[in-house]
């Protein structure tokens, strides 16, 4: 029964050992302290090997910075520190029944520790991040708001692109498909490239030469359907005239129509597989990953379109079909998120060195209650200068809080059923509240 | 081919013309009537006369056959007595002698049924090679809701549940169109052998050519068929739904599946010739129910005159039926209903006769979705069809040596289509609602709204028809028949109603409002000649019908490749009937006939189509409703085919038929029926060229170029039908009180495309819709390969001292098989929107990133047969006579069942049948 989904299972809490020493005093004009730091390790990594580590103290009347020769037993000067914990390490991520091995960092933070005679024991609390040194996902709305009659509306989807280093990013060039297989069905294709190529159905991409579009540390990039104000439409639904960019689909007839935002810049569309204007699968069964694609569009998509067999079954017999989709290297993917629903799920799209886990809205197939939610990663912590560090542990069943209200309704107040109850209160990622 | 078939039967007419020899002597008139114990006429004995010299001794010279319609009628030269032998299939030999000296005698003859007085025929009877027959006792025992049950007595039919949510459509031999997993599923490409099935009602044709009950969501313009409430009902285009026909006033049914009598055209696949009760009956009550529908019928036969004979009668029939039935019967949001009246006039004088009858049918079908599971979406369909027809027949007989019919019939439909549906813009949508080409504003919808639709159809047919039939030798079965029929379709209708601001969808509206009124009527004439004769050897007998029929559609538009031609059926059959050889007498007989079916209205004259190509879209962020600005081009394209062809079917039938002389045949035929021409729409692109504004100003445009498709009926469909049928009668047997007749058929049909098809391929490639720049033609067999083989046995019990007809029939469908043509997904060529000409698709397509999209490739797992194994079934029906007032039936269908768990693709597919009841009462006042 590999449908039900195993949880992780604790590789062990790394125990730090609180090693109750006594202070010693010396009788020098500066005092030192005897300190030790001990160190919390996460809870649910699996097969954490740390690779390399570093403590740095930073005295904070002074301004120094020290990194600290070993754990225990430092002789360090008496003050207010902050200590910083970074490592490199690898980790096992595992979705129960396929394993990869995965770079990641850990990193913590005790910040304003007095260092005196009497306290020389410091924790730092780390949270495992995977290696990644680009854009990830923070939201995904893809279930859409319900008109007041109930009927459903398309067309205020959205992504959320977040920058969760240190650095400033630039968002030229970054791409998000939609897997072409769904978590829900046919698990076996042939040939089986699944472990490192991803088979999609969309591809849109950031515009810009390469310099156009930085994102500063801890900021987001809003992605959306359509860049209009959604409630002339659907009072249910909220304003995007504000995003950052759209998905626009150029369409030749009235049916298939698309309205261009004149407010909102359109992505750059190198494939889509449908005529009509696009949204996302709106019951979650696709899985969603941004990319940089080091080749040039042309080149794309004379080569990576491809022809792969599968079977469906159904009650009356199974029936061999084949498909052609465009392919996506994963090591051009640059984060990965699976969706599915509980109740249909029948496998990850993406394998674990991508994404472990998988999050959802909603628990069934066309499930009602899905609409006015989305999928939002959680806050780690907090960094100095108040903006979120989110978790990224390369597995969304872990790093996603699921059936959330959407950040653009938090933040709109806008409705979040069909009947036009709005939006309370706000958070920083569906459940921390931002105060 | 139409010449040279009026050639061969020119030569024909001469060869026999030289027969007829009239001997001049002394004449005597034997004339007389063969009737069986309940005094209905038996049509198709063989009436024989042999001249003895007393009424005791051995007969001598020529035997000379002399049956007509209702019995018999010769001169004979006064010079002996005759021995006068009539045998009929399914009765008793009854042998007379003549008298001496009279001049005009008439010696009337009663068969007495094969086995048993008063056995009961529940089966199909051969009423010849060429005919299937259903009586009236069988449809009685059968229980029937609709004349679409009555197909299970055939060979190669079987019993199905009532599909009371669907158009019945007619499926002669052959499987019908079926999905991957081999169950049946309509397929439009292919209605053409539905459509050209003729259903004649006393002599009087059903015209469906009228019938444009659809909307612009359904399939009826489409290339691919749909499954929507009103895709599965509507039957435009596809003939006669047979769940309007009822069975309660119907006498026999004839189900012609061979070469058909150059009387009859405007077909390709057969017909079904059902007679009317046209004779004295008591108050018949007819109450039926079961899992699915609850039915009524009244009926009486009143005697005008008290004193009929078969020649001088005087009878009002008066008819009366409702049904009501349901989809599901735990479904109450779709439903079907039904109501019949018929009053029906016959005057006999004379071997001259005058029928006529009105006949009233009303259906009604609704479906609903239920809100409560649909977001309280409306989404409703409702379709009343009243259809009031008027037919004269008028029978005259022997005015200087010819007889003459004059059929005429007119009926008129009041059909009411019509859907509401809650419209939801997925966000905004646009409606274009000019009916000009050319830039215009489109409306721009932001909200939902409620559409309604209504097609008012009034479908007008009359139908004229003449015959004169004359008999060539004193054998009245040497025949000559000459005839015309003039067909006349009108729909009178205010079309397709709707606003066209709230059109039922707002993705792909490429329709507009249209007033049926203004389509051209339809005429239809055809003209015929036919040789029936027959030559005895010996004691064998050579039978010879040859005829042809000339169709051509006057009053049609010159601009069709049709207008002004003549299109000939020739029709032959040949069989050979054997002396008794022992106890039996064999019957071979070989046919071929042309068969041709005439489009329809909307075939000839389909609604047009408008495309229409963004040419502004500006929507404006402040104030959307007010100051957006929609504007489309609109190019309307009259997608009318000039070139259309009639369908017409080639028919070959080979059989061999033995028959006992005391009851028990064996009946197998080969056929063969292939038709070129069906009738299909087809999809065609052309290239557009519009602007596309920059600015709400519309000022700075790019010229773009663009690909569009629309559909147009083409002659593209292919159907081959072949197959096997076998029917095996055999005598009762008596220990048991029980006859077994097997009936049985194997088809294979293949469904296939007789011509290059367009398809489009979905997706956009930087920016770019592939569809709308490059199309590919692929010149494939988009069809199918399907087999059926199946069996019934039918015991069939018959106590008569307990009045019980019990029968049990075990009904196997041996294997059914699917499989779908290799397809190459390599196009031979496409379009390109560039300059809108077609361009081979070479190798060095297949390297581009756009035109490689147009390759489609097909897993070969795709074109493997796919078979379905044997079933059984066994099926019960009991009646019994309680006094002389009662009569009640019950069936129980699918009591016992045989159905194997079977793999496929390396599934197991387990089945399962859950059994279905019903009884009736027939009360006698």
């Amino acid at each position: 029964m590999n449908r039900i989904f195993k949880s992780i299972e604790s590789a062990g809490i790394a125990t730090a050992l609180v090693v109750a020493l006594l202070c010693s005093c010396s009788d020098n004009e500066i005092s030192h302290t005897q300190t030790t730091v001990s160190i919390t390790y996460p809870a649910d990594a699996e097969g954490l090997t740390i690779v390399s580590e570093e403590i740095k103290a930073v005295n904070l009347s002074t301004g120094q910075t020290q990194i600290l020769p070993s754990k225990s037993k430092i002789d360090i000067v008496s003050g207010l520190y902050d200590f910083i914990y970074s490592a490199e390490v690898q980790f096992s991520s595992s979705n129960g029944t396929e394993t990869s091995t995965v770079k990641g960092t850990l990193s913590g933070k005790a910040e304003n520790v007095s260092i005196t005679q009497n306290s020389c024991n410091v924790n730092i609390e780390t949270f495992l991040s995977a290696e990644n040194d680009d854009f990830i996902i923070e939201e995904i709305f893809f279930t859409g708001t319900l008109r007041p009659s109930g009927s459903a509306y398309f067309g205020d989807g959205y992504i959320k692109i977040f920058n969760n280093t240190d650095h400033v990013l630039y968002a030229d060039g970054v791409g998000f498909c939609e897997s072409k297989f769904k978590s829900t069905a046919n698990t076996e294709y042939s040939p089986d490239i699944r472990k490192d190529t991803m088979t999609i159905q969309s591809l849109y991409f950031i515009p810009g030469s390469g310099h156009d579009h930085p994102v500063l540390p801890g900021q987001s990039l809003l992605l959306c359907d359509t860049g209009i104000d959604h409630r002339n439409a659907n009072p249910n639904s909220f304003d995007l005239s504000t995003a950052d960019f759209e998905w626009y689909d150029v369409s030749q007839n009235p049916s298939t129509l698309d309205i261009d935002s004149e407010t909102v810049p359109n992505l750059d569309k190198w494939y889509c597989y449908t005529e009509s204007f696009y949204t996302l699968h709106n019951r979650g069964f696709a899985s969603i990953a941004l990319v940089r694609v080091p080749i040039d569009k042309q080149t794309y998509l004379k080569d990576f379109w491809y022809s792969y067999d599968y079977t469906v079954y159904t009650a009356a017999g199974a029936f061999p079909m084949q498909q052609q989709a465009f392919k996506m290297p994963n090591k051009w993917i640059l984060d990965g998120v699976n969706l599915s629903v509980e109740a249909s799920r029948l496998w990850n799209v993406l394998p674990p060195s991508v994404d472990a886990g998988w999050t959802h809205c909603g628990t069934t197939d066309n499930d009602k209650t899905r609409f006015f939610k989305s999928v939002r990663r959680k806050v780690q912590y907090i960094n100095s200068d108040g903006t979120r560090h989110l978790k990224d542990t390369n597995n969304s069943t872990d790093d996603f809080n699921a059936d959330c209200v959407p950040s653009v309704i938090e933040l709109q107040k806008s409705a979040i059923a069909t009947d036009g109850t709005k939006a309370g209160k706000t958070t920083l990622d569906g459940i921390t509240p931002a105060n | 081919m139409k010449s040279r078939g009026l050639f061969f039967f020119a030569m024909l007419l001469m060869a026999f013309a030289t027969n007829v020899i009239y001997a001049q002597n002394t004449q005597i008139r034997f004339t007389g009537t063969v009737t069986n114990n309940n005094g209905e006429v038996l049509t198709d004995a063989t009436v024989v006369f042999e001249p003895v010299r007393s009424p005791h001794s051995k007969p001598s010279g020529q035997p000379i056959n002399a049956a007509n319609s209702i019995g018999y009628a010769v001169n004979l030269p006064d010079t002996s007595l005759y021995r006068i032998t009539v045998s009929r299939i399914g009765y008793k030999n009854s042998i007379k002698i003549t008298e001496r000296g009279r001049k005009e005698q008439k010696i009337d003859f009663i068969l007495q049924n094969n086995a048993e007085i008063n056995e009961v025929v529940v089966t199909a009877a051969q009423t010849s090679t060429k005919h299937e027959s259903i009586v009236r006792s069988a449809m009685e025992h059968l229980q029937p809701t609709s004349i679409a049950d009555l197909t299970e007595l055939l060979p190669g039919g079987f019993a199905k549940d009532p599909n009371m949510g669907a158009a019945n459509t007619i499926a002669m031999r052959e499987t019908g169109a079926m999905n991957a997993y081999g169950q049946s599923a309509a397929n439009n490409n292919y209605s053409t052998s539905a459509l050209g099935t003729l259903f004649v009602v006393d002599g009087a044709p059903i015209s469906t050519d009228a019938n444009m009950q659809y909307s612009p969501l359904s399939s009826t313009q489409s290339t691919t068929t749909g499954t929507s409430a009103e895709d599965s009902r509507n039957t435009t285009n596809r003939g006669v739904d047979m769940r309007s026909i009822s069975t309660d006033d119907i006498e026999n049914v004839e189900v012609v599946q061979g070469i058909p009598s150059a009387e009859y055209g405007n077909l390709t696949s057969g017909m079904v010739l059902i007679k009317k009760i046209r004779r004295a009956t008591p108050v018949i009550v007819r109450l039926k129910a079961d899992g699915y529908s609850k039915l009524f019928g009244v009926g009486k036969g009143i005697d005008l005159s008290k004193r009929n004979t078969h020649y001088n009668s005087h009878i009002l029939n008066i008819d009366l039926g409702w049904m009501d039935s349901k989809v599901d019967p735990t479904n109450n949001l779709e439903n079907y209903k039904r109501i019949t009246a018929s009053a029906r006039y016959t005057r006999q004088k004379d071997r001259n006769k005058f029928q006529s009858a009105i006949d009233y049918t009303g259906t009604f079908d609704k479906s609903k979705t239920d809100p409560n599971l649909n977001y309280g979406r409306i989404d409703d369909y409702q379709s009343n069809y009243s259809r009031l027809m008027l037919t004269n027949n008028l029978h005259l007989n022997k005015l200087a040596g010819w007889s003459f019919d004059l059929n005429t019939s007119a009926s008129i439909q009041f059909d009411r289509l019509k859907q509401t549906r809650l419209v939801a813009p997925q966000r905004y949508g646009i409606v274009p609602v000019g009916y000009d080409e050319g830039e215009q504003e489109a409306h721009a919808v932001f909200g939902e709204y409620v559409a309604s639709y209504l097609c008012d159809g009034k479908p007008f047919s009359a139908s004229i028809s003449t015959k004169a039939k004359r008999t060539i030798t004193r054998n009245d079965n040497n025949y000559i028949m000459f005839g015309t029929q003039w067909d006349y379709a009108k729909n009178f209708g205010d079309g397709q109603v709707y606003d066209m601001e709230r059109p039922l969808t707002l993705t792909g509206w490429t329709s507009r409002p249209r007033k049926y009124s203004d389509i051209p009527a339809l005429q239809n004439f055809s003209t015929y000649a036919e040789l029936n004769s027959e030559f005895p050897i010996k004691k064998s007998m050579f039978r010879l019908t040859a005829g042809v029929r000339l169709n051509t559609l006057p009053g049609l538009n010159s601009k069709f490749h049709m207008a002004g031609k003549f299109y000939a059926d020739p029709r032959i059959n040949l069989s050979f009937q054997t002396e008794e050889i022992g106890d039996i007498k064999l019957i071979v007989n070989a046919g071929f006939g042309l068969t041709t079916k005439m489009p329809t209205l909307n075939y000839l004259y389909p609604d047009k189509s408008f495309s229409n190509f963004n040419s502004l879209v500006y929507y404006d962020q402040e104030n959307p409703a007010e100051n957006s600005k929609f504007v489309v081009t609109t190019f309307v394209q009259d997608p009318t085919n000039y070139n259309l062809k009639p369908a017409r079917n080639q028919k070959w039938e080979l059989s061999l038929a033995a028959y006992r002389r005391n009851g028990g045949n064996a009946t197998i035929k080969l056929f063969y029926e292939k038709m070129n021409d069906g009738f299909r729409y087809s999809n065609v692109y052309n290239a557009y060229s519009y602007n596309r504004y920059a600015d709400k100003l519309m000022t700075d445009y790019d010229e773009l170029r663009t690909l569009d498709g629309y559909t147009q009926v083409t002659n593209g469909s292919k159907i081959i039908k072949q197959g096997v049928e076998l029917t095996l009668n055999f005598n009762r047997i008596k220990v048991i009180q029980t006859a077994i007749n097997v009936t049985g058929a194997w088809f294979r049909t293949q469904y296939l495309n007789s011509q290059p098809m367009f398809e489009s391929v979905s997706g956009v490639i930087d920016d770019m819709t592939i569809s709308s720049q490059f199309v590919g033609l692929y010149d494939w067999n988009d069809g199918k390969i399907n087999q059926r083989a199946n069996t019934n046995v039918t015991f069939d019990t018959q106590i008569p001292k307990f009045s019980l007809i019990f029968t049990t029939s075990v009904q196997t469908v041996w294997f059914i098989s699917t499989k779908t043509m290799w397809k190459n997904g390599t196009p031979v060529a496409y379009i390109s929107a560039a300059d809108g000409k077609m361009h081979e698709f070479d190798e060095q397509s297949t390297k581009n990133a756009y035109l490689q999209q147009l390759v489609k490739t097909y897993n070969a797992d795709l074109f493997k047969t796919f078979t379905v194994p044997m079933s059984t079934l066994v099926n019960l029906k009991v009646t019994k006579s309680i006094g002389k007032n009662l009569k009640l039936s019950m069936f129980a269908n699918k009591i016992l069942d045989y159905l194997p768990t079977y793999t496929a693709n390396g599934r197991i597919i387990r089945r399962s049948a859950s059994p279905y009841f019903g009884m009736e009462a027939n009360i006698y006042l």
